[in-house]
């Protein structure tokens, strides 16, 4: 599983921990932990609706710099959930200077208008917060730490 | 950090009074002033470690004054804990978004009616699903008022009276809500284009979490002060009440998370600001920055009292059209609307003289106390109303302010706080069954997310008589009524 959620971290919100292989694996793992908060099976989602986002971050070194551009992509699905009405899921992403502090993403989302007839809905996520918020690499994979305000 | 209910106390943590607890300059690096809690030994016994951490955190911080608070419902936050209490010097101190919270005037609004049990008892289910109906919660929904940008701006520089002028609001629910239902000094121009196309499908919308909307009777054995629940119109047995629980919805999370992001990038590098814990950035109040959030707070704040006003105006046409009667011959009057998430200047009385403070609260209620020029006049003979909510399965309170809460800018708690995290509890309840056994005991409830539903179950919770009890020994805030929920919409 490439997300799992966390105990002993908040008890008003919730905590997960994402991992992938390359930082396109993470950001999909973290954007399917927060929109699996918001509605069941995420994947599932049809591909009704797209946007593109591009991203830009530019920090002191490469592990800064995925923190920041996850940060801004998590804030973005969850703003397109309140200013789209619409559950939307990383579909494809291109990430440009991953070795480096200075990045760029460019990500289609894909995903549907929030219909309760339709899905089974979970817990409104207001923003992705900063507490314990942490990415990391070692050999293997990237893992990131994150909470979210529900 | 670990989340414990067994946690060991800071060995110089000292009891200075029953139910209060300090923490000293000290134990921190940093700390300015000390740290205090509210809390008898059985809800210090329930604090997660994280509080206490917070809590001397929040002490650091520039200009702060007297002391760190912490409310008898408090629990480990963002920056600072939930229940957290903070007042700054204006001129020398900082404003933080931390100390507001995503949801900025999440509060609670408290109406009456002329109803009794035996009349409504009858009609729950038609009541709850026709409020469930009309009333939209959960995750994505969207309001009942449709609103051009121009006007979106309008309402959050004016808040409530926005409603009024369009006639969803009773000029008088205007003299019962915080501050008249309007921030003063709200400036549209400080809020980002994407702030407001997130929330401005969103006005009229309950959200989801601990959001709620909920029937409930004053049963007879449960009012203790007979003349403040005469004065605030508890007037028969067996009284029905409507209390609701909601915020500033998307747009106030936006505006939140927009200027975190701004302080983030200046606070140390503009102002030399230092912080222990990032979800504490923080700009000198009377920065460029610190005012352009306090102005956007402020637009939150409206929207918010904008949005609980919109709501009242539908609960009003739904009982209207359940019982065959006009909402002001139901007397849906409300009793008052109080905010939980905000920062405000205001007087308050140190070493014999007045300051003018910026006072933080954080999951805390204002309780302004008898005689208060700032509450209404019908009031002041008894203390600003105050809406402690329980959880869903408890019921909640109405209390009023004391002269004695001066010992913490006349501030009290605003829930029982959360014992269990939101995981924890999903996996230990299921929603349906859950929403069975409540109907057994007498509680009808209606949601979108079954899922939701079990985060919210009763256990999760503090014990909300503890909470109101420790507030009235310790002087912050008295009750007034309990309140017993008949009925339920949970987003």
């Amino acid at each position: 599983m490439p997300y799992r959620y966390l105990e002993g971290i908040t008890s008003a919100d919730f905590a997960f921990e994402a991992t992938g292989a390359t930082i396109q694996e993470l950001l999909q793992s973290a954007a399917d932990a927060v929109l699996a908060l918001m509605v069941e099976d995420p994947e599932r989602l049809s591909a009704e609706v797209e946007r593109v986002v591009d991203l830009k971050t530019e920090m002191k070194d490469p592990q800064a710099a995925v923190a920041s551009l996850l940060h801004m992509l998590l804030q973005r699905i969850i703003y397109y959930k309140d200013a789209e009405r619409a559950f939307l899921r990383p579909a494809a992403i291109e990430i440009i200077g991953p070795e480096s502090g200075k990045l760029e993403l460019h990500c289609v989302l894909r995903g549907e208008r929030i219909d309760p007839k339709r899905q089974a809905l979970g817990t409104d996520v207001k923003g992705v917060t900063y507490h314990h918020y942490k990415v990391t690499r070692n050999r293997r994979e990237w893992k990131a730490t994150v909470v979210v305000d529900t | 950090m670990s989340q414990s209910s067994a946690y060991a106390l800071p060995p110089s943590m000292r009891k200075i009074s029953e139910n209060l607890w300090e923490i000293p300059i000290g134990f921190k690096s940093g700390m300015r002033v000390p740290a205090r809690i509210f809390a008898s030994e059985k809800l210090l016994k329930q604090l997660d470690d994280a509080v206490i951490d917070q809590l001397t955190n929040v002490a650091t911080l520039p200009g702060i004054v007297n002391a760190a608070y912490c409310m008898p419902d408090g629990h480990s936050g963002y920056g600072f804990p939930i229940g957290g209490v903070a007042a700054m010097d204006p001129e020398s101190g900082v404003i933080s978004p931390g100390g507001i919270g995503f949801d900025i005037n999440c509060g609670m609004r408290l109406i009456r009616t002329n109803l009794t049990l035996a009349e409504v008892q009858p009609h729950i289910h038609k009541l709850v699903n026709r409020l469930f109906q009309r009333v939209p919660s959960g995750v994505g929904s969207s309001g009942f008022v449709n609103l051009s940008r121009r006007e979106f701006r309008e309402m959050i520089d004016q808040g409530a009276r926005w409603a009024l002028n369009r006639e969803l609001a009773w000029s008088e629910d205007l003299d019962e809500t915080e501050d008249r239902g309007c921030a003063v000094g709200a400036d549209s121009n400080s809020v980002s284009e994407h702030a407001i196309t997130r929330g401005i499908a969103q006005l009229g919308t309950l959200g989801s979490g601990n959001h709620y909307l909920e029937i409930q009777v004053a049963k007879k054995e449960n009012i203790y002060d007979a003349e403040a629940a005469k004065v605030m119109g508890i007037d028969r047995p067996d009284q029905i009440f409507i209390m609701f629980h909601c915020g500033s919805r998307g747009f106030g999370h936006q505006v939140a998370s927009d200027y975190l992001d701004l302080f983030l990038k200046v606070m140390e590098s503009k102002y030399g600001i230092n912080v222990l814990d990032r979800e504490l950035a923080s700009c000198p109040f009377r920065s460029p920055e610190g005012q352009a959030y306090f102005s956007a707070m402020k637009c939150a704040i409206n929207m918010s009292f904008a949005n609980r006003q919109v709501i009242l105006h539908r609960i009003r046409e739904v009982l209207s059209e359940v019982f065959g009667r006009s909402a002001r011959d139901l007397g849906l009057q409300m009793i008052y609307d109080v905010a939980h998430n905000t920062a405000k200047l205001e007087e308050h009385w140190l070493a014999g003289k007045p300051r003018d403070l910026l006072v933080h609260r954080k999951g805390a209620t204002r309780a302004f106390p008898p005689g208060s020029p700032l509450i209404p006049e019908k009031y002041r003979g008894v203390g600003q109303p105050v809406i402690i909510g329980g959880s869903m399965e408890t019921g909640s309170y109405l209390l009023v302010g004391e002269k004695s809460g001066s010992q913490s800018f006349y501030s009290t708690a605003h829930g029982s706080g959360r014992t269990m995290s939101r995981h924890a509890a999903k996996r230990l309840f299921r929603g349906r069954e859950l929403a069975a056994k409540m109907e057994e005991h007498g509680v009808f409830v209606r949601t979108d997310s079954y899922a939701g539903l079990a985060e919210e179950a009763g256990a999760a919770y503090k014990d909300i008589d503890e909470v109101v009890e420790v507030a009235r020994q310790s002087g912050l805030s008295r009750p007034v009524v309990k309140l017993t929920p008949i009925g339920n919409i949970k987003g």
